[in-house]
């Protein structure tokens, strides 16, 4: 009985841990949608790479680069999607700003074409982009 | 000192002998009983039976038993696949069962293993369907996506700095009228 309860446990633990509530996980797996997740390390050296034209592994200096605005994230997930799925997208980013915890920076809707960017608690900060093709969403995340 | 039992004990004895109540003792007394050779003829058959029973050493096994065994064993055999089991009939569960049951350290280790297995199975699991796990494959990679995505930061942040800078011209132009006018008023 004692097994059976530690190993209900044990299972329940990854389930919960599986179970995180965000809004673009769904993403990361759907056809017709480029979905791509950049982690710590990776993030840092492909910024320094696009920076400094190498990796480098001490501070970065993104300075007259044009990528200053990457400097204070170190993670970023970049969706972007085309046809049926681009109005999914869309309508998930019309939600956020009904979320708790998002808020609404700056919102544009011109020509057909709509920008949005979003902050949640200085960590995430989320800038949409939507065209008449497609739809594309750049996450930049920082761990606290 | 060794104590013959009489006819009365005896058979209070080997009545409690059948019941299975007897002691090792007791049972020591009723064959020694059996074997002073002073046995009533009615208990002829009593007295063999409880031979059998209890000292099987004076069992003459014959010396052919094992082809008897083989053979009976491989008759058994021919008889299951001359006669199969119906499929209606459920089959029983073989249970292996260890002479010495394992210490309790060995049942521990069995099951920590078995939570080390499941809980790496779990971990396989989660990373191989983490939604946050890395897509790119290199430095090379995550620097073209980086850019790929300051383009699209840059293409959304487009009409809000055209809308500040012509903002900031109407600001500017506002304090160069001010500007004038203050200097008129000094003037005058």
């Amino acid at each position: 009985m004692k097994r059976i309860f530690l190993v209900a446990a044990i299972a329940l633990c990854g389930i919960a841990a599986q179970a995180q509530n965000k809004v673009f996980e769904k993403y990361a797996k759907m056809e017709g949608v480029e979905y791509v997740c950049i982690n710590k390390a990776m993030f840092s050296a492909g910024l320094s790479l696009a920076t400094a034209g190498q990796v480098v592994f001490d501070s970065i200096d993104t300075k007259g680069t044009g990528l200053e605005k990457f400097a204070n994230f170190n993670r970023m997930l970049i969706i972007t999607a085309k046809g049926a799925k681009k109005h999914q997208l869309s309508k998930d980013i019309q939600k956020l700003s009904s979320e708790k915890g998002y808020e609404i920076l700056m919102e544009s809707h011109s020509n057909g074409n709509d920008d949005a960017i979003f902050l949640s608690s200085d960590t995430e900060f989320i800038i949409c982009n939507t065209r008449e093709g497609d739809c594309s969403v750049v996450v930049m995340l920082k761990d606290k | 000192m060794k104590q013959i039992l009489n006819k009365e004990q005896a058979g209070e004895l080997l009545a409690r002998f059948y019941e299975g109540h007897t002691t090792p003792t007791e049972e020591r007394q009723l064959a020694e009983f059996f074997r002073s050779g002073n046995i009533p003829a009615e208990w002829e058959a009593d007295y063999k039976l409880f031979l059998a029973m209890t000292e099987t050493t004076d069992v003459q096994l014959p010396t052919d038993i094992a082809e008897e065994i083989t053979a009976f064993v491989n008759n058994l055999g021919q008889e299951n696949e001359q006669q199969p089991m119906p499929m209606s009939e459920p089959r029983k569960g073989i249970i292996y069962r260890l002479k010495t049951p394992p210490k309790m350290f060995y049942r521990a280790a069995v099951v920590v293993a078995v939570l080390m297995a499941l809980g790496g199975s779990i971990g396989w699991y989660q990373s191989m369907n983490n939604p946050f796990r890395d897509t790119c494959a290199n430095a090379e990679e995550a620097a073209q996506e980086i850019l790929y995505a300051n383009d699209i930061i840059n293409r959304s942040t487009a009409p809000f700095l055209q809308s500040a800078n012509i903002a900031m011209e109407q600001v500017n132009e506002m304090n160069k009228t001010i500007q004038k006018a203050t200097q008129y008023q000094l003037l005058k």
